[in-house]
């Protein structure tokens, strides 16, 4: 019963609010796809155009998971329904890092079919760097109620990797780039912190204020 | 009234704070670091003066050939298109070519080329010494013997790398922008360097050349950030439910929107003019013995800046209003992106590319020889600025006498209504 009210949510999801994030990473993925070489790069240089711009793909798909119920009265109308707002919210996050996963695969498939020296580091780094990206975007979206300071807390986490570069340590973008394809994990770990705090600050601020 | 209105609205939104912090982070992170000491005068007997570009043919065309030859024997060419590294390799009709313009410039056909079978690699090299330390050393390449045509003048010689970098498809080492950067760069002897140092002391020169510096990473910033300070308040109506009485109001919307652009656009200016103001005194209180006029570099800084915040603004407006803010932020991010990393640091001023760069107090002719390119492509995005936010106006228009109810918005909020109503969620 629970799951199968869970698949509807995601279905709606799917063809009202999903659509237009979607869209937007699929255009930052053919984007990238049609600006960059693909053929024949080594392992760092097929690196650049995965951590430099597809990793952008977290940011559209993660950031706008509170956007549909910006509006209050809306949210509260939402608030009346038997499941919880969160759950909703989680499912949608859930459908967002799995269509972040489709898209970087696909890109690692076709820099492969492009002869380009790809390993499983490559999805796995490019999944992790589009996912840490967009859970700052989250996380700030969700916190602020803002999802325009979300986007902009996303790319200026971006620019600090251009100023600051290996300064970041284990939370740099562009390790990959620069070489190294180890210690990804703590990009994926830090976005799971952040997208955990996130949900842990919404459920006590509505616990205790009730929005 | 109401652009006081829209200014306070501005002033107090968390996106405009962000938006101040960045401009000021950015200004004393990039560029005040410029200011901390007097740039000092060329001493005799010093081991480096820094670098400079020479046109000199003697210079610039053995370097280049060998490095043509090269890349013909390796098999594949290196480029940048919009900044990133591409390895491009030629189809047979298009190395046909290529053999044709170095046959032309060296003698050697294209059966010696493809004939030649000791080809070496040149360039720096890592490696270690007989003590097992980490060293850096240069390498000749290995080629085939050949001379520099004497026929081949000058002007023929850069139409020659013209046509290359065509065959390879533009972003090479032979374009016309970046020749003499990758094959003209000498050092400099003292008597460059002080003669370089005389032409920055001289006239307006000096606060000309710390202020390009200041609009080259001030308009990086300024490129992107604007956005989303507009995105947050064209989106405040909708967000407060206000959109409907709002469109009600008797007031014009070209009267209301420039209200609204006009606060954002004056708003964002500020921060900047502050940053401006602290260079320009601080500029002065390094040179007290000098006689600065900054009318015209603050003009041409004002030139340099403002179209970006414009143009920016209205883009945000224009998508915003007519599709979602998801949409404007994308394309902005797109757009600066693609600017960023097509454009070269110093002596690449084209007329459309978003961002103006110019990172060096020194080659001020290189400026000046651009300096057409320059106005124009300032007056383009002023120009572009007026289209979009009068477009913005129109949608806005439009929406507003339900013209574009269900065919953007309208259509996607009955839906979620409906399903609300339905409690599926």
């Amino acid at each position: 019963m629970r799951m199968e009210r869970y698949r509807k949510i995601i279905w709606e999801n799917l063809r009202h609010f999903f659509l237009l994030p979607f869209l937007t990473a699929t255009g930052i993925f053919l984007v990238t796809a049609l600006m960059f070489n693909l053929s024949a790069l080594s392992e760092r240089e097929a690196a650049k155009p995965i951590e430099f711009f597809l990793s952008f793909v977290g940011v559209m798909l993660l950031t706008p998971v509170f956007y549909p119920e910006q509006n209050q009265e809306l949210r509260d109308v939402i608030s009346s329904k038997r499941t919880s707002y969160l759950v909703v919210c989680a499912l949608r996050v859930v459908c967002s890092v799995a269509a972040a996963a489709v898209l970087v695969t696909l890109f690692a498939g076709l820099l492969k079919w492009n002869e380009s020296a790809v390993t499983n580091a490559h999805s796995y780094g490019g999944l992790a760097t589009a996912v840490f990206l967009g859970a700052i975007g989250f996380c700030v979206a969700g916190i602020t109620d803002n999802t325009t300071l979300g986007y902009m807390a996303a790319v200026l986490y971006y620019l600090l990797n251009y100023g600051m570069k290996d300064r970041l340590g284990k939370f740099y973008l562009f390790s990959m780039s620069a070489g190294r394809f180890e210690g990804k994990e703590w990009l994926f770990l830090g976005a799971l912190v952040l997208i955990a705090g996130t949900f842990a600050v919404l459920f006590f601020r509505r616990k205790r204020w009730g929005y | 009234m109401l652009f006081f209105k829209e200014c306070k609205k501005i002033l107090c939104s968390l996106t405009f704070v962000l938006y101040v912090v960045v401009v000021f982070v950015m200004y004393g992170s990039q560029f005040v670091p410029a200011l901390e000491s007097p740039v000092a005068v060329p001493q005799v007997g010093e081991d480096y003066y820094g670098t400079t570009e020479t046109d000199r043919p003697e210079v610039v065309m053995p370097a280049a050939v060998e490095s043509l030859v090269s890349e013909y024997l390796e098999g594949s060419y290196d480029a940048y298109p919009v900044g990133f590294y591409k390895q491009v390799k030629l189809k047979e009709k298009d190395t046909v070519k290529m053999a044709a313009i170095i046959e032309e410039l060296t003698g050697l056909s294209k059966e010696e080329l493809d004939g030649f079978e000791g080809y070496e690699m040149g360039g720096l090299f890592g490696g270690r010494d007989e003590n097992g330390n980490e060293i850096m050393y240069y390498k000749e390449p290995v080629l085939p013997g050949y001379e520099l045509s004497e026929t081949v003048s000058y002007e023929r010689f850069r139409e020659l790398m013209r046509q290359v970098d065509d065959i390879i498809g533009g972003g090479s080492k032979y374009k016309e922008e970046t020749l003499l950067s990758y094959f003209g760069t000498v050092e400099k002897t003292y008597e460059e360097a002080l003669e370089d140092y005389n032409e920055l002391m001289t006239g307006d020169n000096l606060p000309e050349s710390y202020l390009r510096l200041f609009s080259d990473y001030a308009g990086i910033d300024l490129a992107i950030i604007p956005v989303f300070v507009c995105v947050a308040l064209w989106q405040l109506d909708k967000r407060s439910r206000m959109e409907a009485l709002v469109y009600s109001r008797k007031i014009s919307s070209l009267k209301l929107l420039l209200a609204r652009y006009g606060a954002l656009v004056c708003c964002m200016a500020v921060p900047v003019l502050l940053t401006l103001l602290h260079a320009v005194i601080e500029i002065a209180w390094l040179y007290p013995a000098m006689e600065i006029s900054f009318s015209s570099a603050v003009g041409v800084t004002l030139l340099w800046l403002l179209p970006s915040i414009t143009v920016v603004t209205a883009l945000g407006a224009v998508l915003t209003e007519a599709v979602s803010p998801l949409l404007a932020i994308f394309a902005q991010g797109a757009w600066w992106f693609l600017a960023l990393e097509s454009s070269d640091l110093v002596g690449d001023i084209t007329r459309f590319c978003l961002i103006v760069r110019h990172n060096s107090m020194g080659r001020i002719a290189t400026f000046e020889t651009q300096w057409e390119n320059f106005v124009w492509n300032r007056c383009f995005y002023v120009g572009l600025s007026a289209v979009l936010f009068l477009l913005a106006v129109l949608v806005y228009e439009w929406k507003r006498r339900g013209r574009l109810t269900g065919l953007v918005f309208g259509k996607g909020q009955s839906r979620k209504e409906g399903d609300d109503e339905n409690g599926t969620l």
